[in-house]
C-alpha cells in the first residue's frame, strides 16, 4: 500500500495555499513523500532513543581528530 | 601587459604587486570593470555592477599606500558576492521577484571581516532564486551563463559567482552551499570552490535556506586565494551560535606541506554510481597524479549514501518550507514553479521524522568517518558525475523530470551537506565538449588544512587552473 496518499497531499496543499494540485503532481508528490519516510524509518529503526537532540557541533569536533594510524 | 598580469594573476600576487606600487588598486579595478562590462552581455553574472564605488574605494586604497599604510590580505582586490549577502541598507534581492526592493537592516560578518582585509566591492552576483537550483537558471534575472561557452550551465545556485571567477572579472567570491551550490558552479566554470565544514564560517547576515545545511563558501581562481580567504573569514561569531570557537592553523600556510606517505581513499559505492566513462578517467588520472606524488591510494566503502541523500531531501524542504511559508501563501506566483515545487514537500513531512532526520547526523557522521575515512586522510570524489549540459537540456521548471534533473546534478555534492564535513571542488580538465570538470576531495570534520595542502600540491603540478576561456585567451 502507498504509505502517502496522494488525496491526503492534494488536502493539505489546498489548505495551504487554496491551490489545487493536477493529479500527476499529486501522484508524484505523494510516491516521492512514502520513499523519504521511508528512509528515515529503516535508518532510525535501531537506534536509541535519545532524551535531548544530539550535540552536532560537538560530534563534528570529536571527529575532528586524523586518521587513526 | 597590465591586463594580461590581472588577467592570469591571483589574488595573492596581485596584492603583493599593490602593496609594492608595481600595480595600482586602481589600474587592477579597472581591467576588471573592463572585463565584467564585456562579458556581462553574454554572461549575466552581475546584478549590480557598482562602477563609480569600486573606483572610489581603490582610489583611496592607493591613497593609503602612498601615505605607508597596511591595506591588509585583500587590498585591492576586486571581489563580488552572490546577491544574499546583507550589507546594511543595500538592496539584497537574493535572485527572487519577492525581494527585487529589499534593502538590508545589517552587515553579513562575512563581509565585515572582508571589509577590514581591504577588498574592492564590484557589486553584487546572478544567483539561482533564494539559492534554491543547481544549474543557473533564473527566470526574474535572467540565466547565468558559462564563461567557457554560454550555451552551457553554470551550475547552482551560486552561478554569478562561478561565471565571475571564471570570466576573470573577479578575483574570487562568496557563495553559499546547502546541496553543492558553491561546488556545482566551481566544477562548471573552472574555478575552486570551498563548502567549509559546518561551523566554521559565520552565516550572521545572508539568507537562510536550509539551517542545518547552509554553508558560507569562496570560489577562487586557485587553491592558495581560497585559503586566504577562508583564513580570513572563518572563525566563532557570537551572533551565529553554529559557529564553533576554536584554533585552527593558517590555511594558506598549509598550502605547500608534502603529502608524501599521506593517503587518499576513494569509495567503491555511491559516486560513480552514475558518473560518465569520461568524468570516471578524469578521476582516475587525477588519482595517477597523487600516486606519482607519492601518496597512497585505497579502496574504501561507504555506508548507504543514498540513505543520506533521502535524509538531506527531508531536511532541507522542511526547513525552506518554514523560511518561506508566509509568501508560498501570500505571493506563491512570484516564485518560480521550479523553486516553489522544491519547498512545499516540507508541507507535507510530519514534523516527528524531521527532528528525526536531524537526530540522525551525528550517528551517521560517525559511520561514514569510521568507515570512510578510519584509515586514510581524504576521499576524492567527482564535483558533477557527468560531463557539464547545455541550459537548453536542463529547462525542465517544475515538470516531472525536474527531481531527476537536480539529484543527478547534484549525486556527488548533496550529501556532504546533510553530514556537515568539508568539501574542496578543485579544476581537474575538460571533457569532450570543451567545458571544465573537477574532482571534490572531502575529509574529516575541520580538516580544511588538510584539503588545501592536497588541493595545492595538484595544483603546483597541473596546470588546469591556469587555462582560460577563448574569449580570454591571446
Amino acid at each position: 500500500m502507498q504509505r502517502v496518499k496522494p488525496d491526503t497531499v492534494a488536502n493539505i496543499s489546498q489548505d495551504f495555499a487554496e491551490k489545487e494540485l493536477e493529479i500527476n503532481q499529486r501522484e508524484s508528490l505523494a510516491k516521492s513523500l512514502g520513499v523519504l519516510l521511508n528512509a528515515i524509518d529503516s535508518v532510525s529503526k535501531d537506534l536509541p532513543l535519545e532524551s535531548e537532540p544530539a550535540d552536532f557541533l560537538a560530534v563534528l569536533e570529536e571527529l575532528s581528530q586524523e586518521r587513526i594510524k | 601587459m597590465i591586463d594580461r598580469t590581472i588577467i592570469e594573476s591571483d589574488i595573492i600576487e596581485i596584492n603583493k604587486l599593490i602593496k609594492s606600487k608595481h600595480l595600482s588598486a586602481k589600474e587592477v579595478t579597472q581591467t576588471c570593470i573592463n572585463l565584467a562590462e564585456k562579458c556581462q552581455p553574454n554572461l549575466n553574472c552581475f546584478i549590480s555592477l557598482e562602477v563609480e564605488d569600486a573606483l572610489t574605494q581603490a582610489q583611496n586604497l592607493d591613497k593609503k599606500i602612498s601615505k605607508g599604510e597596511d591595506i591588509g590580505p585583500l587590498g585591492g582586490i576586486p571581489l563580488a558576492h552572490k546577491d544574499m549577502y546583507y550589507r546594511k541598507g543595500q538592496i539584497s534581492t537574493c535572485g527572487s521577484k519577492i525581494r527585487k526592493n529589499w534593502k538590508a537592516n545589517t552587515t553579513a560578518t562575512v563581509l565585515t571581516k572582508l571589509d577590514q582585509a581591504g577588498f574592492i566591492n564590484m557589486g553584487t552576483l546572478n544567483m539561482a532564486e533564494f539559492a534554491t537550483g543547481a544549474t543557473g537558471h533564473n527566470e526574474h534575472w535572467g540565466h547565468c551563463r558559462n564563461p567557457w561557452n554560454n550555451q552551457y550551465i553554470t551550475g547552482g545556485s551560486s552561478s554569478g559567482s562561478g561565471s565571475a571567477v571564471g570570466s576573470r572579472s573577479i578575483f574570487g567570491s562568496l557563495g553559499s552551499d546547502t546541496g553543492g551550490s558553491v561546488r556545482l558552479p566551481a566544477t562548471a566554470c573552472g574555478v575552486v570552490g570551498l563548502k567549509p565544514t559546518h561551523g566554521l564560517i559565520s552565516r550572521y547576515g545572508i539568507m537562510p535556506l536550509s539551517y542545518s545545511m547552509d554553508t558560507v563558501g569562496p570560489l577562487t581562481r586557485n587553491v592558495k586565494d581560497n585559503a586566504r580567504i577562508t583564513d580570513i573569514i572563518k572563525g566563532y561569531d557570537q551572533k551565529d551560535t553554529t559557529t564553533i570557537n576554536r584554533t585552527t592553523d593558517s590555511y594558506e600556510m598549509q598550502c605547500g606541506l608534502d603529502i608524501k606517505g599521506m593517503r587518499i581513499g576513494v569509495p567503491r559505492n555511491y559516486y560513480f554510481e552514475i558518473a560518465s566513462d569520461e568524468i570516471k578517467e578524469k578521476i582516475n588520472s587525477v588519482l595517477k597524479i597523487f600516486k606519482g606524488l607519492g601518496v597512497d591510494i585505497i579502496e574504501v566503502t561507504l555506508p548507504d549514501m543514498h540513505q543520506i541523500t533521502h535524509l538531506s531531501n527531508i531536511v532541507f524542504p522542511s526547513e525552506a518550507c518554514a523560511i518561506h511559508a508566509n509568501w508560498l501563501r501570500d505571493c506563491r506566483d512570484d516564485y518560480q514553479p521550479q523553486v516553489r515545487t522544491r519547498y512545499e514537500p516540507g508541507l507535507h513531512i510530519p514534523a516527528n521524522k524531521y527532528l528525526r532526520a536531524l537526530d540522525m547526523r551525528p550517528y551517521l557522521l560517525r559511520e561514514y568517518i569510521e568507515k570512510g575515512l578510519n584509515n586514510v586522510d581524504v576521499l576524492i570524489l567527482p564535483g558533477m558525475p557527468f560531463e557539464v549540459p547545455k541550459i537548453d537540456e536542463t529547462n525542465v521548471a517544475a515538470s516531472p523530470k525536474m527531481a531527476e534533473t537536480i539529484a543527478s546534478i547534484s549525486w556527488c555534492t548533496r550529501p556532504t551537506n546533510y553530514l556537515g564535513v568539508p568539501s574542496l571542488s578543485v579544476p581537474c580538465g575538460f571533457t569532450s565538449n570543451g567545458l571544465p570538470t573537477a574532482f571534490q576531495i572531502t575529509g574529516r570534520p575541520f580538516s580544511e588544512g588538510t584539503l588545501y595542502r592536497f588541493a595545492h600540491t595538484y595544483q603546483e603540478v597541473t596546470t588546469w587552473h591556469k587555462e582560460l576561456p577563448n574569449s580570454l585567451s591571446n
